[in-house]
């Protein structure tokens, strides 16, 4: 396959359905007694993205091309002997790919590739793409606290059939279709209308179409909305389409300073549940159990997201990214778990209506149009 | 509103970049078939109310007492909170669907809710007045929603097709061998075929399989069926005119009076009374997922709803041969088969009934004196010999020859 040689990939090889994202952290934890811990990125570079493909069905000049193009950054290339006395490094260079929905176009390495052979003129190639250098500080996304670099306070009055705004305060915004906005203090949303994207400059002016607020005679003030151009996302193509519940999520302890992750699994669910103990170590065959002490059975849960829509795997997507796989989150396991009112049995003493978790991996599989799976780690931390 | 008749429900065929033609059928059939399934989400049936609050202040929940009629709002997930919107795996939620508590005990939606993820707050009513949920209640409530489904692939079907060979569509429409004359290698033709049915539209199909008999004194009929990729689109300006098309015209197709079956002797036969022919070809539908800057989820004519080629696997050709006798020494070639080379020549029945004047100024497909129509040829191995009689009969020998063409 050594024979052609190109610099850019060839456009018109797509990948096949069933295409693959799948995203790591790795963190540094520091342990503390009773399940307590608190991690940390062990760099800017340490949130990683891989993307699985598999480009089949191709002639046997397609694949040539494709094989022949991943190929070249491995090629010898002669080592300059430079005024140190000593060989420079060649570098394996990156190159520019288009992902599928919802990623953006980045820099990629090929480590690994398969090509099969499988029938006259029929070829498939799988490949590992894995993101060059992605860095944590890509990623700019508001936290729970009003922060007038990432959100705006804007005010919505009527005018006519359509909603007048005006940004009162923060950064530019980016207004699309089907963002969502929230009506201060309350639960209640509305879907933006229109489809024509909007920039709202900070105290600039404009009309937007809001789902059900023409036929409401409120005036909203001091709404808080996330759709900034500031918006940034490591590895998501037009992150200030997603949207979220904009305020501190409420609960009777107070309100919360962390959102919560409000996507719910698959209806098939398996929880595994391994409680710490501690082990007399006296004697090989006499074993004595002895309770390990507060939080004894944190969860370590594998869920499965399955038929997500496009917008709705895009906000998921972007969620995880933001909490860079080290961030806790809220999340309501299933009913079962939810505590029993009026109960006041010992239990474990963190567990809520709702548990905390960081999510070190995850990955997301393009199954077809507007259908898309997330499988995630959740691991299970104190919230405090 | 009215049925359309047979006779209005023209078949017309057409490869990728060329003109097509309209199909001599007896029967034709098309389906598509769309593979949907439900992605249920946990606990997506279970009504949970955490608070009575509109705001949200107040997360902590109090007993309420309804009154009839009454549209109150409530804040839904666990008692103590924070809210849980409703789930995504529900397409619709239609205005007074019953929500039904424990004891007998029912709440209404008050709103037709179709839930896009936000769904934290919804409004109901109760049909009663003077009654209260308790917090292990108000957690407990079941509902049957509309079920949201989600596509798993793209939409397949087949279109089945009885009809008449004639001159014109053997090598064109039904390219049986999937041979390209263009100067690409390898030749392989792997075009798309578009066309209608009656006034159905399908922007894309592929051959699968083609059948061919042929037996002594009868036209004979084929049978194809190809596999169609994409929806179908309704067209009702296509069929006004296909009176005026070549498919009223006379056509020239074979007879088995005068076909003739080439190569028989060497398998023993003598009197060959029938033969069937067919192909079939693996096809693999190439789909590709566009960059996101390409993708759109509405399209109906991109890369994962339209294959971008339909490539060809294995071919083989199966011929089944008739007639009086049989060489039964199925190991003359030794054991990878003994080896048969049939060809059958198609040929019409070579009569005309236009005046040799007006002969002149048709063109070949419109006659029936064009003789061979077409050569089936199978060069492969004999899988099998059968020989049989029954009372009133005679001793029927039929030879199965199989080859692979790729």
């Amino acid at each position: 396959m050594d024979i052609q040689e190109s610099n850019s990939y060839p456009f018109d090889i797509l990948p096949a359905l069933g295409a693959t994202a799948s995203f790591t952290s790795k963190i540094d934890q520091t342990k503390y007694g009773h399940n307590h811990s608190q991690r940390m990125p062990t760099g800017i570079n340490a949130l990683s993205m891989n993307l699985n493909l598999n480009f089949n069905s191709l002639t046997d000049k397609q694949a040539k091309t494709l094989v022949s193009f991943l190929q070249k950054p491995f090629y010898y290339e002669p080592q300059n002997w430079n005024s140190d006395g000593s060989f420079d490094n060649v570098r394996v260079l990156p190159f520019m790919y288009d992902p599928f929905y919802p990623y953006k176009r980045a820099p990629f390495y090929c480590p690994a590739f398969k090509h099969e052979k499988q029938y006259f003129n029929v070829n498939n190639v799988s490949a590992k793409f894995e993101f060059a250098h992605p860095s944590i500080l890509s990623n700019v996304e508001s936290n729970v606290e009003y922060n007038e670099k990432i959100a705006s306070k804007i005010d919505i009055s009527k005018l006519g059939t359509s909603a007048f705004l005006t940004n009162r305060d923060g950064a530019m915004l980016s207004l699309k279709t089907s963002q969502t906005i929230f009506k201060p203090d309350t639960y209640f949303h509305y879907l933006i209308n229109s489809s024509t994207p909007i920039n709202v400059p900070k105290n600039g002016q404009g009309l937007i179409d809001l789902k059900t607020f023409a036929s409401s005679s409120t005036t909203m003030t001091d709404v808080i909305i996330w759709s900034s151009i500031n918006r940034s996302s490591m590895f998501l193509e037009n992150p200030q389409e997603c949207s979220y519940y904009t305020g501190k999520p409420m609960h009777e302890d107070g309100n919360l300073n962390i959102r919560m992750f409000d996507f719910r699994p698959s209806s098939s669910i398996e929880i595994t549940h391994t409680p710490k103990y501690l082990e007399t170590t006296a004697s090989d065959t006499y074993k004595k159990y002895i309770k390990y002490g507060l939080n004894p059975n944190l969860l370590n849960l594998r869920l499965n997201f399955q038929g997500l829509s496009d917008k709705e795997v895009k906000n998921a997507l972007f969620f995880l990214e933001s909490h860079l796989g080290y961030k806790k989150f809220g999340f309501h396991l299933q009913k079962d778990y939810h505590i029993k009112p009026d109960s006041n049995s010992s239990r474990t003493p963190n567990r809520k209506p709702y548990s905390t978790f960081y999510c070190p991996e995850w990955s997301h599989t393009f199954v077809y149009k507007d259908n898309h799976n997330i499988s995630a780690l959740f691991v299970e931390c104190l919230d405090y | 509103m009215s049925f359309i008749p047979y006779e209005d429900v023209p078949l017309y065929l057409a490869i990728q970049g060329q003109e097509g033609q309209y199909v001599f059928a007896e029967s034709a059939s098309i389906s598509v078939n769309h593979s949907l399934t439900t992605a249920r989400q946990l606990d997506d049936q279970i009504f949970s109310i955490a608070s009575y609050s509109e705001t949200g202040d107040n997360i902590e929940y109090d007993s309420k007492s309804f009154t009839a009629n009454s549209t109150f709002t409530v804040l839904l997930g666990p008692i103590g909170g924070p809210p849980k919107p409703l789930a995504t795996s529900i397409y619709q939620i239609p205005k007074d669907t019953r929500i039904s508590f424990p004891n007998g005990k029912s709440l209404y939606f008050r709103d037709s809710i179709t839930p896009d993820g936000f769904n934290y707050a919804v409004r109901l009513y109760s049909k009663d007045s003077g009654w209260s949920l308790t917090k292990e209640d108000a957690q407990n409530g079941f509902f049957e929603p509309i079920f949201k489904h989600v596509t798993q692939s793209p939409i397949v079907g087949s279109l089945d097709v009885s009809f008449y060979v004639n001159k014109g569509n053997l090598p064109g429409i039904f390219n049986i061998l999937g041979e390209s004359h263009s100067f690409m290698s390898p030749t392989i033709d792997e075009g798309k075929i578009h066309g209608y049915l009656g006034d159905f539209r399908f922007s894309c199909a592929s051959l699968n399989n083609f059948s061919f008999s042929l037996s002594p004194n009868s036209i004979s009929q084929a049978r194809a069926s190809f596999s169609l990729y994409g929806s179908l689109i309704k067209d009702n300006s296509f069929s006004a005119d296909y009176f005026n098309s070549d498919l009223y015209k006379q056509q020239s197709i074979p007879h088995g009076s005068t076909s003739q079956i080439l190569g028989f002797s060497s398998l023993g036969l003598d009197h060959p009374v029938s033969f069937s022919y067919s192909i079939t070809v693996e096809n693999e539908p190439q789909y590709g997922i566009p960059p996101t800057s390409l993708y759109k989820t509405n399209s109906s004519e991109d890369s994962l709803t339209v294959p971008i080629k339909i490539r060809k696997k294995a071919t083989t050709i199966s011929m089944s041969l008739q007639g009086d006798n049989l060489d039964p020494n199925i190991l003359e070639d030794g054991f990878g088969g003994k080896k048969a080379k049939i060809d059958v020549e198609l040929h019409d029945l070579s009569y005309s009934s236009y005046s040799p004047g007006e002969l002149k100024n048709l063109v070949d497909s419109e006659q029936n004196t064009n003789g061979l129509l077409h050569t089936l040829s199978c060069h492969g191995s004999i899988v099998s010999q059968d020989l049989s009689v029954s009372s009133g009969g005679h001793l029927m020998g039929k030879i199965d020859i199989v080859q692979n063409v790729r």
